[in-house]
């Protein structure tokens, strides 16, 4: 019942943020806040991979440039943008299975190196595919008159605060989405594999092929993530796509609590609000160790909390009972 | 009838013959033991069964149908489970939740229904649950079923073990020294548990070092020795077989009496 009335109370809260923002001088924070759900909606796709195969992905970064390159291109081409978010999504979808396909019947330590690698070639194409990308100077949807607006229905989303309730409704879509996979056959398959995996194998896991589904699951987060903020921001560069991104975005998945849905969302919060908040309260003097204190505190959880701030906890089952009376405790 | 054969199965690795030239069969219905001194090859016998391993020569039928080479997952589903000789549980997951993953094999639900909630997803759901509760019941561990699985005993993580295996459905069941590190109460109560796997019309085959256990369940006892089958019988015929004799005690000093604790 708290549980209830608390989720209620956030998104109730999260509901109202922009309005009470909007037009003070505080607006920024409606923007920050924009971006710590498309982080969100990455971190959901992450834990995926991180929380529940037990793979180590180093380049997901990479994916979320491919999801928001092909929006920023698709756009300028005259596309729509639900078509183009859609293609976003197929295109991650796709690279990210000819990626797996050869590299997920390796060893995990292999796949970090792998992604790792993948996340770099793909921001230095990006750099240099100058003919495509416009190379280091990215590419500006601004001023172009081909570009369709983005629109739901009759609502023309072109404010900070439009997109914010746009990444609001469209992470709420993912947070389902991940609770009902990770609640079934599947997601059991998975957290079996991450347990164990030899035992997997031989428990009737197709081992290659759930983890393949689940890989590819993770990057659609990223396209669709990607694909609005080509369309927020208006513009891409590859410098938003770094390698230090990728290892962030591990890092909010791993202190927020592997394989745990509220976990991810608390961890993406801490690590993109801290720095935050750290730069508004901060005197001039100490800016610039921020990060320094920031990795501090990253270090510490690790060492005195390393389950992540909200582990994931089992679903309690009424034994005995049929599934309708189930308890829900994850 | 033989529900299982093998026939020349041999397995090297590296320089080691771990396994030469094993012809074995078990019938259907049958408890049957393997048995033999520690590196004799019963645990590599299991892997090539289950698929872990391919053999370097020799075929293995099962129900009539070659089955080696091919992956673990197609032969757990052909009906062919097994317990590991240390103990390996989804730790993290829930007891129910282990026995719900040996449902995987038997059941179909992939993504998009999940996604989607169809009836058919919520049908196959509750099968799954209900039929790993009915698991978890038969081996007595039902009142369990919310617990981590690494907050279990020993003793009743074996049975866990035991319970997902019988949850994939399977003819044939091997279990991996399944009484190992038991005091004589457990292992008088996995012996239980065994016979009545075994009226349930599952064929078992079991790896043990316990020889109380081997000789009071087994109608046949399968006698490995540095990668060969050295002997075959009953187990009044194997207890007085001279090779045997001299496999435990002629030049390795170990007793069939002890048993080997392998939790160590």
């Amino acid at each position: 019942m708290t549980k209830k009335i608390s989720i209620g109370f956030l998104l109730l809260a999260s509901l109202a943020l922009p309005l009470l923002f909007q037009n003070s001088s505080y607006s920024y924070v409606i923007r920050i806040f924009g971006l710590v759900g498309l982080y969100m909606i990455m971190g959901l796709g992450l834990n995926i991979v991180v929380g529940f195969l037990g793979l180590l992905d180093l380049g997901f970064m990479a994916f979320y440039a491919i999801g928001a390159y092909t929006m920023a291109l698709l756009s300028k081409a005259g596309v729509g943008f639900w078509p183009a978010l859609f293609c976003s999504v197929s295109l991650t979808v796709a690279v990210r299975a000819l990626l797996g396909a050869p590299v997920l019947r390796l060893r995990g330590d292999y796949l970090a190196i792998v992604t790792l690698g993948f996340g770099e070639i793909t921001r230095i194409v990006l750099n240099n595919w100058d003919s495509v990308t416009n190379g280091p100077r990215g590419i500006s949807l601004i001023t172009d008159a081909n570009i369709k607006p983005v629109s739901v229905f009759r609502w023309t989303l072109s404010t900070n605060t439009d997109f914010y309730y746009l990444i609001f409704f469209m992470l709420l879509l993912c947070i389902v989405m991940t609770r009902r996979v990770l609640n079934s056959r599947m997601g059991r398959a998975w957290m079996a594999i991450r347990e164990d995996e030899v035992a997997a194998r031989l428990t009737g896991i197709e081992l290659t092929r759930m983890k393949m589904i689940g890989f590819v699951m993770s990057a659609a987060f990223a396209g669709l993530a990607g694909g609005i903020f080509a369309r927020w921001e208006n513009f891409v560069t590859p410098e938003s796509f770094t390698f230090w991104e990728s290892v962030m975005l591990v890092a909010m998945v791993v202190i927020g609590g592997m394989g745990s849905i509220p976990g991810t969302l608390v961890g993406v919060s801490i690590v993109v609000l801290v720095p935050e908040i750290l730069r508004n309260v901060l005197s001039p003097g100490l800016m610039s160790w921020r990060y320094l204190l920031f990795g501090v505190a990253l270090v510490a959880i690790a060492v005195f909390r390393p389950q992540g701030i909200w582990p994931s906890r089992r679903r309690e089952r009424e034994l005995n009972a049929p599934l309708s009376e189930m308890k829900e405790v994850s | 009838m033989i529900l299982l054969k093998t026939s020349g199965l041999s397995k090297t690795f590296g320089g080691l013959k771990a396994l030469s030239d094993i012809d074995f069969s078990i019938s259907s219905g049958e408890i049957a033991s393997l048995i033999g001194p520690n590196g004799a090859g019963k645990t590599t016998f299991f892997n090539l069964l289950t698929g872990v391993y391919k053999p370097d020569a020799g075929e293995i039928d099962f129900c009539g149908e070659r089955i080696d080479g091919r992956p673990p997952y197609w032969i757990t589903k052909r009906g062919l489970a097994r317990t590991f000789q240390n103990i390996r549980l989804f730790n993290n997951m829930t007891v129910l939740e282990n026995v719900m993953v040996g449902r995987h094999c038997r059941t179909r639900s992939e993504l998009f229904t999940a996604l989607l909630r169809t009836p058919g997803f919520f049908r196959e759901e509750k099968e799954i649950a209900e039929s790993a509760m009915e698991r978890l019941r038969f081996v007595g561990l039902l009142d369990d079923g919310n617990e981590l699985a690494k907050n279990l005993p020993y003793g009743a993580q074996r049975k866990l073990e035991i319970a997902r295996a019988l949850a994939t459905e399977p003819k044939l069941l091997l279990l991996d020294e399944p009484s190992a590190g038991m005091n004589h109460a457990e292992s008088l109560e996995m012996a239980q548990l065994i016979q009545r796997i075994s009226k349930e019309g599952i064929t078992i085959l079991l790896i043990e070092h316990r020889m109380s256990l081997v000789m009071k369940i087994s109608q046949n006892v399968h006698v490995l020795d540095h990668g060969f089958k050295i002997a075959e019988g009953t187990p009044d015929h194997i207890q007085n077989h001279p090779k045997v004799i001299e496999a435990y005690l002629g030049s390795t000093q170990e007793t069939p009496e002890i048993t080997i604790d392998a939790r160590g």
